[in-house]
């Protein structure tokens, strides 16, 4: 059911970052439990709406009322093990995104962070 | 021969629109550009554990808004749904979204080129999401900067049927686009601050075919400039492709502005899986249709509309029209002075010109100048009544934005820039003209009757200007004549 | 150890100091989880700090709350403003919530002395504990063996008799089989009853927080307190829930259903023995009970798969956020300068075993091609299992049957095979799926077999809403049956 490359391709959308050894074993892991999952392929679900939510109302949108977090930089950012002058600071993202990442993004380049007031 | 007269190109775009509410779209930080970086931010839209999102009903509004002024279809409800990708500007790891079920489907939407024809466009659908954050790379360093600020402020995703054809109908597409949502208030379409954004899918055929090609998509063209110039390089590269015996392949590409290129951002076997499923944190939205139909009758008039309005009701010039409609703020001042004068072509004209000089000089936007509709209106109706000269009136028109105390009338006194009509005054000096130039109204009352502006002139000397002509003229010809 | 109803109403009649209460209850923690190593986090200074608001509350004259005093302990997967949240993963090692979850805010402000971050499966995932990245949990009744979970801490701490009463999460069965494993009541509440916001999310569409009590009275005390509508939580149902204090405890004509479904031959037969024991009393008390032949609820045979794909996918989403970049800690073992390395060196080094079977299961059952087959499957199930249940609520107040399939197992035991795990779900999965409101009791100890002496729990199940008839049911079950037997750690402690 799932093959070497189908395992190399879940682990890489879920960025594991399995060493082989640890792709093989999850790969039979994972093949010994949907073999018993397989059993609800045998359900008859024809006509069943899936159900989503076990909800008992639908839902209420809020009002577009600004309520900011205090002091937000001094309280967020430093939670990141990687931060400098009020930014998260990531490995080096090469121009464009990933294959793998979306590519609905901003970047704005030369921008000098030493500027800004912080 | 160039690639436009061998290809039709076939395009659809995907536009991402900033709506204009207070606060983020599923957070109430404040959904603003500019300020310092990570200020804007709060534990849920950076995805600490345990946060959950709340959904801005504002944004819902606009979006509705929105679909109503495309001509979409709104379903009485509509769900969220996450699409799952890992990058450093996304912080929860997935984007809410919407993918099978969006706010607005099925819309038609009308604009016209630049020569003035007609087209349409099918809107597939538009849908809100939230926006990722900002990455900023900086010089000379193995690393880049996230600023999370636009994290998770509203767009609405426009997605275009593949119903347009040139660079021309494109970028013509989106103008209109963008001044319809801004009629409708539902975004400021800012492209400088990244408030429109837009993607194209482009693919070309053989003119005499109709058989689509394989179609690309370019990413991220954040100008008008770059839309035209994208899609103008796209086309070219795919017509090179295919006659030189190549085909196109399915893949992303990349606009560079620097060299007017597109280059492969990545091909298709690196096509995502977004694992799309319903958003468990979100329950589904009522649209009541009521609710619907209630802001259906409260969209204000939209632009292409107006435009036909002006042209045909009004009967005013395309040039003009074109230009009042272009901002919405410049059509509704345009209105508003009409109300109180009734001239369409002269309130036009007045407002086309004295007005945008005067904003222009002051570098202010028209409705902030001292120079409201009523005090315009004052204006028009001043000149047209012949109280003063159009020459006058551009000299009054720089007074009343000066001195905006005065009304057009008590400035034109002060200013003693009041036309002589009545008969008092002006009858005296044509009196005083026909006594002085005798023997020019002698060769007058001969039969040259050419003369008479020569003796107008002569009055219009005499009063230093101030005389209407319109009623120096009449009253020239009455004295003469009797 | 006395009850929290107990306890609150001396505090706030001036009988009890709540400083002395609270001291008490850290020397009962220092001393005892040396054995159970039920917390993460003792965070003393911060339950000194809230028994010191108690006491000032006192002094100036206020009332301090329907929990005045009470040392409560939270799951380490709910945020308290400050202290450490690490859901039992390396991921979150050293990171402090910078907010307040729901539930904190209601104990505090109900005059509450939060005491101690218990122990858990990393990210709940888990039914006994022993997922814990810091280490497993031990059953005060027999330490070798496990205190069930993922809730495992908070049951022991509780059958420990170091604090009243604690909260837990249920996704499948964390709050529910613990209590059941360590002979205490364990309640999970209708989805939505209770808000979410500040629990460390699992499965979305299925994580509820609740209560695990000494007492069934306590766990109805602390459910009036927690739950509520929560406008930031947008999947809690508006209106209010009727108090679980107040109902009436009474089974007199109550009309109980025994789906033979629950008595699966999974099952172990002295747990059986035990239930069918239980089930007497209730008859005892006036309630009409039937065991409703198999067939009645034909799709709860699929209830692990239907939980596991829905849990896990919902998962796979809801933990890409620990990724190292905005928070919490980042693996530096491998070349950090480039992007993909980071984040897959982060989760690689930083996610247990078992979260990381999770998430490649929920990230397979979404993905492109099988999606259709597994996840959309599974929740047209998930369907005809709530469908099934609201059938059977027609002709029954509530459904009753074992919590677990067997006692508390032996450390190590079923950590070898996850299937084998996974099947500590059986009986509780199908009300999560349904969201139904579903409560643990305590009825005894098994007489012979491998669990003997060991604690057995029995479950009653009610319709969605009706969480304070299922929790007065449960009280009713505790009265008949007279206090619940106390582990030998706990002891007759006072």
């Amino acid at each position: 059911m799932i093959d070497t490359e189908l395992l190399e391709r879940l682990a890489g959308l879920s960025r594991l970052g399995l060493s082989e050894k640890e792709q093989a074993s999850l790969r039979k892991e994972l093949e010994s439990i949907l073999a018993h999952f397989q059993s609800i392929q045998e359900v008859d679900t024809e006509g069943v709406e899936p159900l989503t939510h076990v909800l008992m109302d639908s839902g209420e949108p809020a009002a577009d009322v600004v309520a900011p977090f205090d002091d937000a930089r001094a309280r967020l950012v430093p939670l990141s093990a990687n931060h400098r002058e009020g930014f998260f600071v990531v490995p080096r993202v090469v121009e464009g995104p990933q294959p793998g990442a979306s590519a609905d993004h901003t970047t704005v380049h030369d921008a000098d962070p030493g500027d800004e007031d912080i | 021969m160039t690639a436009d007269m061998r290809w039709r190109s076939v395009i659809g775009l995907e536009v991402h629109v900033q709506l204009s509410t207070a606060s983020k779209m599923f957070c109430r930080c404040e959904a603003r550009f500019g300020a310092p970086p990570n200020t804007l931010i709060c534990p849920v839209c950076t995805s600490q554990p345990g946060t959950l999102p709340t959904l801005n009903g504002e944004a819902l509004r606009l979006g509705v808004l929105a679909g109503l002024a495309l001509g979409c279809t709104i379903d009485p409800s509509t769900k969220f749904d996450r699409k799952n990708y890992f990058y450093p500007d996304l912080p929860k790891g997935y984007q809410i979204s919407q993918f099978d079920r969006p706010l607005c489907r099925d819309g038609h939407f009308k604009f016209s080129t630049e020569e003035g024809e007609p087209r349409e466009v099918n809107i597939v659908r538009a849908h809100l999401e939230e926006d990722s954050g900002k990455i900023i790379h900086p010089e000379g360093v193995n690393f880049s900067l996230v600023d999370l600020n636009r994290a998770g402020t509203p767009l609405l995703e426009i997605v275009s049927g593949p119903d347009l054809h040139s660079p021309d109908e494109a970028m013509a597409y989106l103008q209109e686009l963008r001044r319809t949502l801004r009629y409708a208030g539902v975004a400021d379409c800012d492209m400088e601050k990244g408030g429109f954004r837009c993607d194209a899918n482009i693919s070309i055929m053989p003119v005499d075919s109709d058989t689509l090609g394989t179609r690309t998509e370019t990413k991220n063209l954040n100008s008008f400039r770059f839309v035209a110039g994208a899609l103008q390089a796209e086309i070219e590269r795919q017509a090179a492709v295919l006659e030189s015996g190549g085909t196109v392949i399915q893949e992303t590409m990349a606009y560079d502005p620097d060299t007017g290129k597109t280059s492969v951002l990545r091909s298709k076997e690196d096509a995502h899986d977004y694992r799309y499923f319903p958003e468990p944190d979100l329950p589904e939205f009522r649209v009541d249709p009521a609710w619907v139909a209630e802001l259906s009758a409260g969209l204000p008039e939209l632009p292409r509309a107006r435009q036909t309005r002006y042209a045909v009701d009004l009967g005013l010039n395309k040039r003009d029209a074109d230009t009042l409609v272009a901002e919405k703020e410049l059509g509704d001042y345009f209105e508003a002075t009409l109300e109180l004068t009734k001239k369409p072509k002269e309130t036009a004209n007045w407002l086309l010109t004295e007005l945008l000089r005067l904003s222009n000089d002051r570098k202010l936007p028209i409705h902030e100048l001292n120079t409201t509709p009523a005090r315009l209106a004052e204006l028009v109706n001043l000149v047209a009544s012949g109280g003063v000269s159009i020459q006058a009136g551009r000299l009054l028109a720089t007074a009343m934005e000066e001195q905006p105390g005065q009304s057009a009338e008590q400035l034109a006194q002060s200013m003693d820039l009041v036309q002589l009509s009545d008969d008092g005054a002006l009858r005296q000096i044509v009196e005083q003209v026909i006594e002085s130039e005798s023997s020019v109204v002698e060769r007058y009352r001969s039969g040259n009757v050419g003369l008479l502006n020569a003796l107008l002139g002569s009055v219009m000397k005499a009063s230093r200007g101030k005389a209407n002509p319109k009623a120096a003229r009449q009253l020239l010809l009455d004295t003469l004549d009797s | 150890m006395l009850s929290a109803t107990s306890i609150a109403a001396r505090v706030r009649s001036g009988e009890f100091d709540p400083q002395d209460v609270t001291e008490e209850a850290i020397a009962r923690l220092q001393e005892r989880d040396l054995e159970v190593h039920a917390y993460l986090d003792p965070d003393i200074e911060r339950a000194r700090q809230l028994a010191d608001r108690v006491a000032e509350t006192l002094r100036r004259g206020d009332d301090p709350g329907r929990l005045a005093g009470v040392p409560i302990s939270l799951k380490d997967n709910m945020a308290v403003h400050g202290a450490t949240l690490t859901a039992g993963s390396k991921i979150l090692e050293g990171y402090r919530a910078p907010y307040d979850s729901f539930v904190a805010q209601r104990l505090i402000a109900e005059g509450a002395v939060l005491l101690g971050r218990t122990n858990l499966d990393e990210f709940a995932m888990g039914a006994s504990t022993e997922n814990s990245a810091y280490g497993p949990t031990r059953n005060p009744w027999d330490t070798d063996r496990v205190p069930g979970g993922s809730s495992g801490g908070s049951a022991a701490a509780v059958a420990a008799g170091i604090v009243p009463v604690a909260l837990g999460s249920e996704t499948g069965g964390s709050i529910r089989q613990p209590a059941a494993l360590c002979g205490i009541t364990g309640f999970k509440p209708t989805f939505g009853s209770v808000s979410r916001r500040g629990l460390v999310a699992f499965g979305s569409s299925l994580d509820v927080i609740g209560p695990l009590a000494a007492h069934a009275q306590d766990a109805a005390l602390v459910y009036d307190v927690i739950a509520g509508h929560d406008p930031a939580d947008a999947t809690t149902w508006t209106g209010t829930r009727p108090s679980a204090t107040t109902e009436k405890a009474d089974l007199e004509g109550l009309r109980i259903g025994i789906p033979e479904e629950f008595l699966d031959e999974a099952v172990d037969s002295r747990v059986l023995e035990s239930v069918s024991t239980a089930i007497k009393t209730l008859e005892e008390g006036g309630a009409i009970t039937k065991v409703i032949p198999k067939g009645a609820l034909p799709s709860m045979h699929h209830s692990i798969p239907v939980y596991y794909l829905v849990a896990c996918s919902e998962a796979s989403s809801n933990l890409a956020r620990f990724d190292g970049m905005h928070f919490g800690p980042t693996s530096e073992s491998k070349d950090t300068l480039d992007l993909l390395a980071r984040y897959c060196a982060t989760r690689a080094d930083l996610f247990g075993p078992e979260v990381r079977r999770r998430i490649a299961l929920g990230t397979f059952a979404l993905s492109a091609g099988y999606a259709d087959a597994w996840y959309k499957k599974s929740l047209s199930v998930r369907r005809l299992i709530l469908n099934e249940f609201t059938a059977l609520f027609g002709d029954y107040d509530l459904l009753a049957g074992p919590t677990s399939p067997f006692g508390a197992f032996k450390i190590g035991e079923r950590s070898q095979d996850a299937y084998s795990m996974y099947l500590c779900d059986l009986l509780t999965a199908p009300a999560c799926l349904a969201g139904l409101p579903s409560v643990s009791v305590p009825c005894g100890l098994a007489r012979k077999g491998t669990y003997k002496g060991l604690p057995v729990g029995l479950s009653l199940t009610g319709p969605a809403g009706q969480d304070h008839r299922v929790l007065a049911a449960a009280r009713a079950f505790e009265a008949i049956r007279g206090t619940p037997e106390r582990s030998p750690i706990h002891g007759d402690d006072a």
